[in-house]
Parts: structure tokens; sequence; C-alpha cells
């Protein structure tokens, strides 16, 4: 009865003197994660505020969300996750090459993954329908594209035997997807490489070792760095005259030659189900990770028409998006 | 006085409690069953009404959503149609890989398509994560699927759940002609989810999807489905899947409990062509909203009704008891001698003409003690001058009386002085006069008294009157010529019917009378005869009664104010005696009188044949 005057009085007190009802709610903390740049995740990031938007969790209003970015130094990520949960955030959106970090510290909050990895080879879950501790999460299934791409770019590029792949190598899963590549490399009889790319200097590195390699077409492994860099690899790409395939659709607008992968804003958009849900009480075991169901191929008949090359029925057939 | 009245308070209060209370438990009563009866009745057919409504309203949502979920698998079927429609020959390898890639792409839930060619062999595949593969001739001829979707052109298989999470189900379309080829795709049911989270059931409800087993095909909470959540254990699930085909007819709600644990009620479709079935649940405090508002409505207005039965109830009871207060304190206050209080009840009903009763009755008994108490102060009167007459006469007859006495004891006094022989004789005359008048006196007395005494029964007798006018005038010839009266008595022939003695005392009384008042003339018994009748007429020529007397002579112990001049007076009832003994004999008695013209009295005597009838033996 007190409690109830006293929220009265406080409710009342703040209705009159901030003039909007949403005062009245106490505002929720939850943090973002991630070791990549700001800039490279602004458009996914506002594929998760509409998604947050759908769930009708106004940020600034209901809720805070605390972002931290490691600039590409995952050191220094376990120190941000714990200053998080000092704020008292009540969930961890992480993203890519963070997780396995920040699970690693096994803090006393929800964690909601976005990892391009395939969450049980990387060791977050046993199943999709298990995770393990108190995550969940969406993943892309990078590496089920690897093999799908070589044999796209193998009909776009009937000649291709040689291709070589940019990864991250500390990107969880990525020995998986090597081997992925590697083993549809062999069905499709073309020869794959692997340079890692950890940083920008490594990433100039790997240029004359390309100039060396002179690859039929450079792939890329689904990471957050490649996104990061989106422009420089396509830079270092254009220079050297070789074609890029990826699965991120920023790289067919950058002039890649094609991309096919998830439809990303939508992977992040659904990762504000799951915040909507945690916050509703709901426990991340009890939420599956989910796949997505959205895949897009886009051609870029511009770079086609560059390399002298036509892309085939079949393919224009398949292609959701073709830039001119 | 002051018990009686507490009394009489305390009945009231009885009575007003017992009848009034009784009167309006009566209307309340009879207004509460009837209200409640009738109201009952209505809101059962009003929550029956709705509640069909609401059943009818989810069964529609239901069905609309199976209708939808229907119609994505009719479009996903007709572009897999289209794609195997041209005759296998017909088609280059090439076109039918770019038109399979098409329809991928224009199918996103399909996730891989493979074409079989008219024998049953694959003969290409085409996927979105997997590879393509091109003329593997996988036979498929000898499946169920493919042998059922020859025959009926469609195969839809059972769910299954890919990587142990996505809902999948394979459908196999067939050619209707041989030489169609037949394509068979993987549909990930995962994507039905945007159709069943955009049903919209009631505010809270929502629709799902689940196959012939109970497994959840579909659900607005996509985590159920990709868990794999068994709902066949939920009853209402189950009493869904166990619905007959045809058991159609009206909708029915099931109640059950949701996953969340949420009362609700259940709306469920016949299973679809493929077998699923579509479940609606809608929160039980949602759907029945009308009738819970139905039922507060009629909860109100039952107790405002029951309201104003009580209201009236103790309204009608106390217009009804006022009146029969007022009657019992009227009563009360009428029976208790209050014969001046009126009842007074307005209007015109049945308690105001008792009340008029009342009144009326108290009236007449005020009328009648009136006269009764003038009554009793008449006789009162009457009694007090009765009773003066009987002490003055006291007070007269023992002086009356003395006289005689007086002079007997004189004459006995003379007797013993041995007195001459002359002298003796005439004390014994005398003697016998004194004896004679106390005598008479006597007689009078004793038959006053056995008048009053009621003992006096005449014995009517024939007889001649002659002998009675002889007696008389033999008794009354030396008074009359004492005074110097002329005594004149006719002779009659007559016989009369009449007691003999009563006769004679009457008209002794009448001429002892004449005698005594009249001093000069004459007193004279005449008797004339007239229609059977014998007037006998005693006349005087006294000095007459005066009419203010006249009514009066009659009482006992009167006696007129103006005795003759011998002073002489009688005992006062001579004429009582008179009027008595006529009423006695039925004898019409007759009297005129003047003042200075003397008096006649006469009676009336029957006159009968002259000789008496011989008894005869």
């Amino acid at each position: 009865m007190r409690s109830r005057r006293e929220f009265l009085a406080v409710a009342v007190g703040a209705a009159a003197s901030q003039g909007f009802a949403a005062t009245m709610v106490r505002m929720r903390r939850i943090g973002w994660l991630t070791a990549q740049r700001a800039g490279s995740l602004t458009t996914y990031l506002e594929a998760l505020r509409q998604g947050l938007a759908e769930q009708k969790i106004a940020e600034g209003q209901s809720v805070e969300i605390l972002y931290r970015y490691g600039d590409d130094e995952l050191g220094r990520v376990p120190e941000m996750a714990r200053d998080l949960v000092a704020k008292g955030v009540e969930l961890l959106i992480v993203q890519g090459a963070a997780i396995p970090a920040v699970l690693k510290l096994d803090l006393p909050v929800p964690i909601v993954f976005v990892t391009s990895a395939d969450p049980i080879a990387a060791g977050f879950a046993k199943s999709l329908t298990e995770p393990i501790g108190n995550c969940t999460g969406v993943t892309f299934m990078g590496f089920e594209f690897l093999g799908k791409r070589l044999e796209l770019l193998r009909e776009i590029l009937p000649r291709a035997r040689h291709v070589t792949v940019l990864g991250n190598p500390m990107h969880p899963g990525s020995d998986i997807e090597r081997a992925s590549s590697e083993a549809a490399g062999r069905r499709f009889g073309i020869s794959v490489d692997f340079i890692a790319t950890l940083t920008s200097d490594t990433l100039e590195a790997a240029r004359p070792a390309l100039a060396r390699i002179r690859p039929d077409a450079i792939s890329l492994l689904p990471d957050g760095f490649a996104i990061a860099h989106h422009q420089a690899i396509m830079a270092i790409a254009a220079d050297l005259k070789i074609p890029v395939m990826s699965g991120w659709p920023v790289f067919a607008h950058a002039g890649a030659l094609c991309t096919y992968g998830p439809r990303l804003t939508q992977v992040y958009r659904r990762v504000a189900y799951y915040v909507a849900r945690i916050l509703n009480g709901a426990k991340p075991a009890d939420l599956p990770i989910e796949r997505p169901s959205q895949f897009e191929l886009i051609l870029n008949q511009r770079t086609a028409r560059a390399f002298n090359l036509t892309f085939p029925r079949a393919i224009l057939a398949r292609a959701d998006e073709v830039i001119e | 006085m002051r018990l009686s009245v507490a009394r009489l308070l305390e009945d009231f209060r009885q009575l007003k409690h017992r009848l009034s209370a009784k009167v309006a438990v009566a209307i309340i009563g009879v207004a509460a069953v009837v209200l409640i009866v009738a109201g009952s009745l209505s809101l059962w057919l009003l929550v029956g009404a709705q509640m069909k409504t609401i059943a009818a309203l989810h069964q529609l949502q239901a069905e609309t959503a199976a209708l939808r979920i229907q119609h994505f698998v009719d479009d996903l079927e007709s572009h897999l149609r289209w794609l195997i429609a041209p005759s296998w020959t017909s088609t280059t390898e090439e076109d039918r890989r770019v038109d399979a890639l098409r329809t991928l792409r224009a199918l996103p839930p399909v996730s891989t398509l493979r074409l079989l060619d008219p024998q049953g062999r694959e003969q290409l595949r085409v996927s979105r994560l997997g590879p393509d593969i091109a003329g593997s001739g996988t036979d498929l001829s000898r499946t169920d699927a493919y042998v059922t979707a020859r025959q009926q052109g469609r195969h839809i298989g059972p769910i299954y759940f890919q990587e142990g999470s996505e809902p999948y189900v394979t459908i196999h379309v067939g050619g209707v002609s041989p030489r169609q080829g037949s394509v068979v795709a993987d549909v990930n049911l995962k994507l039905i989810w945007d159709i069943v989270t955009a049903l919209r059931i009631g505010e809270a409800g929502r629709a799902f999807l689940v196959d012939a087993q109970g497994h959840l095909i579909s659900h607005p909470d996509i985590s159920l489905v990709l868990r794999q959540t068994d709902v066949s254990s939920l009853p209402y699930v189950r009493a869904a899947l166990e619905k007959l085909p045809t058991g159609s007819g009206d909708a029915v709600l099931v109640a059950g409990r949701d996953l969340a644990d949420r009362d609700i009620l259940s709306a469920s479709t016949t299973p679809l062509a493929l077998g699923w079935t579509v479940i609606t649940e809608l929160p039980r405090a949602e759907a029945l909203a009308p009738v819970y508002t139905s039922v507060r409505l009629w909860l109100i207005v039952l107790a405002c009704g029951l309201a104003a039965a009580v209201l009236c109830g103790i309204l009608i009871a106390r217009n009804m008891i006022r009146p029969i207060e007022t009657l019992t304190t009227g009563a009360i206050r009428i029976g208790s001698g209050d014969l001046d209080h009126r009842i007074a009840i307005s209007g015109s009903n049945e308690f105001a003409q008792l009340g008029e009763r009342f009144n009326e009755m108290a009236q007449h008994l005020q009328a009648e003690r009136a006269t009764l108490e003038e009554k009793v102060n008449m006789r009162t009167l009457e009694l007090a001058r009765a009773n003066q007459a009987k002490s003055r006469f006291l007070a007269s007859a023992s002086h009356d009386l003395r006289q005689p006495l007086h002079a007997l004891s004189l004459f006995v006094d003379e007797l013993r002085s041995q007195p001459t022989e002359a002298r003796r004789l005439r004390l014994n005359d005398n003697l016998a006069e004194a004896v004679d008048r106390l005598n008479g006196m006597f007689d009078a007395i004793l038959d006053t008294s056995k008048i009053e005494a009621g003992a006096i029964r005449p014995s009517l007798s024939h007889f001649r009157l002659a002998p009675l006018l002889d007696n008389l005038r033999g008794m009354f010839v030396s008074a009359a010529e004492a005074k110097g009266l002329r005594l004149e008595i006719d002779g009659s022939v007559a016989w009369v019917e009449s007691d003999r003695l009563l006769l004679q005392r009457i008209l002794q009384n009448l001429v002892s009378n004449a005698i005594r008042y009249t001093d000069a003339g004459l007193v004279c018994v005449a008797c004339t005869e007239a229609d059977g009748q014998l007037t006998i007429a005693v006349c005087d020529t006294g000095p007459g009664i005066p009419a203010a007397l006249q009514s009066d002579i009659f009482g006992e112990f009167f006696r007129a104010p103006t005795p003759g001049q011998s002073g002489e007076r009688g005992l006062g009832l001579g004429l009582f005696i008179v009027e008595s003994f006529a009423r006695l004999l039925d004898h019409p008695l007759g009297m005129r009188s003047q003042p200075g013209h003397g008096s006649r009295f006469e009676i009336r005597v029957p006159i009968v044949p002259e000789m008496p009838p011989l008894p005869r033996n």
C-alpha cells in the first residue's frame, strides 16, 4: 500500500516534471559488444534497431543500449564485457569474433550472439536447439555457402581452376570454413589456397602474395574483418584484376562479381526477437538458435563486363538482384 | 391503564410485524423469483447465443487460417505444376534447369527441387545451399510418394526436422500425362511462420498448425517449432486431432491450458487436405469477455430489480398495513368506550368501507346508549316517585288505620264502663262499623299486594248481574244516606261473563269512591247494553277531577288532593285496584270528568245469553 502510494507519488511527480509517461518505466540496459570497428556494422545495427522497434522496444525510452567496439583489437573484448556487466546490462549482444572470448568469461548475463560460424562446430551449442550455457543467437551459416559459392563461380567462370580465400584465422570456425572450401574445391577441380588476413597490415601484406599467385578468383571467409575492410579488399582485387565473390551484399555493391548469402539485415532484425524474449523473462536455453531463411544472389553486371564475362542464363535465373 | 396501553402497542407491533413482513416477503419473493427465473432464462439464452457466436467466430478464424495455409500450399503446388507442365521431351535440359532455378527463386520456402523424368528417375537437382546435381539418375519410381503423386497428382510427405530444428516437408507433384515428368520439393515450413504470425486471433490469441501426429508445424513462437515441441499431449490439441472430418455442424470451443499455462479456449479446423490441422487458442478471459459483460449487466439489472422489488414490497406492505393499523387503533378506542372516535381512512376501498362500518357501529352504539340512559333516568325517576308514594302511603295508611283502631279502643273502653242497653247497642253498631272499615282497608291493601305480586287469577263465569247490583245497593245504601246522597242503582237482567268477585270489587270501589268524594247530589250506577256489551257506569255529582290529574288517578296510592267534606280519605288504592282488575279481566275501563260537573267511570263487560248452558251428560 505504502509502496503503491510512493509509486503513485513518484509517477505523478515524474509525469509532471518530465511530461511523458515513458520515464515511469525503468530504463533497461542491454549491451552491444563487438571486436570490430563501428563503421563496419552501421547497416546491421540499423536493422537491429528496426527489429527492436518491431518488437515494441524503443531504444532510449524503454531500453538503453550500451555500445562497445573493440576496433579490431580482440584483446579488449573481455574487459569491455566485464565493464558492461558492471554497468548493469541485462543481456549482451555479442557479434562475430568477440563471441568465444565473451563466452569464456562465463558472465552472469544472458548472451545473444550473431555469428557467421556454425555454432555447433564453434562450441556454442550442442545442437541448434541446445545452446550451451547462458547463450543463444543467430547464425549466418557462413561455411555452408562456401561450397555453393564455388559452384556458382565455376558456372560463371568455367575456366576457373584456382581460388584464393582470404579470411581471419581467429574467426571462430574458420578452420571448418577452410576445410569446407577445400572440399568443395576438390569437387569442382579447383585448388583453394588460404591467406590469413587478421589486420589491415596483413591485408596489405596479402597484396604481393595475390599478385604472385594470380588466382582466378578471390573468395572471402564470412568474418567481420572482411566486411570491415571490404573497400580495401576490393581495391586490391581491382588493382590486380581478380574477380571477387563473397557472402556479403556490400561486396557486390563495391564491385565484387557476385555475392551469395543470407539476407543479413533480416538476420540482424531477428536478433531483436531474442532481445525481446529474454527481456520478457525467457531463458536463452529455451530459444533455439536460428538459421537464416532468406538468401540472396547479387550479380554485378558492370564487373562482369569489365572482366568480359557474360552471366549464363541459369545464373541470371537465380539472381535476386543484378547491379547494372 | 398503562399496562393495557403497553399491551396494545405490543399487539400492534406484532401485527404490523407479522402481516407487513409477510406481505413484504411475499411481494419481494414473487418479484425475486420472477426476476431470477426470467433473468436466468434470458441470460442462459443470451449466453448460449453469445457462446455460439464466439465459437463460430473462432471457428471461422481457424478456417480462415487453414484456408491461407491451404492457399500457400496450393500456390506452391501450382508453381511446381507449371514447372512440369511441358512434356519432358519437348524441353531441353538447359530449359528445365533455368525453369527450376526460377521456380526455386520464386518460392523462398523451397530449399531443394528435384526434377524426375517420366520414368521416375532424378534428372536434376537444384538447391539453395547444397550442390546442384544433374542427371544422377536415382530411381524414385518405386517410392510410395512417386506412385501416389503419379496417381493423384500430389503427395505430401511427413514432417521432418532438418538438423533437428527446422520443420520440412517434401512435396511430390506428378504430371498427369505419362509424357510429363514430376517434381519433388523440399519445403522449409519455417516460412509459413509469416502466415501464422499474421493471423489475428482476438487480442492475445494465436493460431498454430500441427500435423496429424501433433507435431508443431508452425507457431507464432517459432522457438517452439524449432525445438520440435510435441503439443499432442495438450488435451485440446488431442481433441482437435481426434475430431472426425465429418463432425462439422456447430462450432465447439475446447477449454484447456496452453504451453504457457494460460487458461484458453481453442477452436480447430478439420484437417486440411494436407493432413494438417489449424488450432486457435484465445485466452478464456478475452473470449468470454462479452459473456462476462452480459453476466455483469444481468447482475446489475437483477440487483436493481431486487432493490425495486424490496422497495415496492415494503411500500405496498406499509400501505396495506396502515389502514389495518388505523382500523385496529380505532376499534380499540371504540371498544374501550370512546364512542366519539371516528376512523378516517381515505379512498373507497374495502378498508375504507370497513372503517365506515366501524363508524356506523360506533354511532349506533352511541345512540343506543343515549336512549338507554334516558330510560334508566326515567325508570329511576319513576322508582323514586313510587318509593315516595309508598312512603307517603305508609305514613297515611298507618294514620288511617290508626283511626278505626283508636275508635275501637274507645268503644271497648265504653263497653267496660257498663253502658246502658241502648248505648250498648249503638256501641255494637259502631264497633261493627269500625271493624268493617278496618276490613275494607286491609282488603284493599291485600288486593293491591296481590295485584303487585301477580297472584290474582281471574276465574271467568257466566252470571246474572242483578244480584251483584243488589249487593252493591245493600252495601252502600246506608253510607249514602249517612251523607245525604241519593243512591240510584239500575236493575239489569243481563247475564255477563266475568269474575264475579273481581267485578264486584271494581264496582264496589267505584261506588265507594263516588260516595266518598261526593258531598251532595246523586251517585248512580247505570247499565246500558250496546253491541253485546254491557256498559256499567258509576256517576256522581262530585267535584270532578281536573284534567291534569286524570292520568294519575289510576296510579297506586293516588289520592285526590281535594277530599270530600267528610274528610274521610281512602288508602288511595281504589282506582289502582279498579284499573288493575279491569286489565286482568280485559274489561275496557273509561272515565269522563270535569271539575264541577262530577265524574263518570264506566266499565264494559261482555253480555252472554241469559241462561248458562246446562252441562249435558
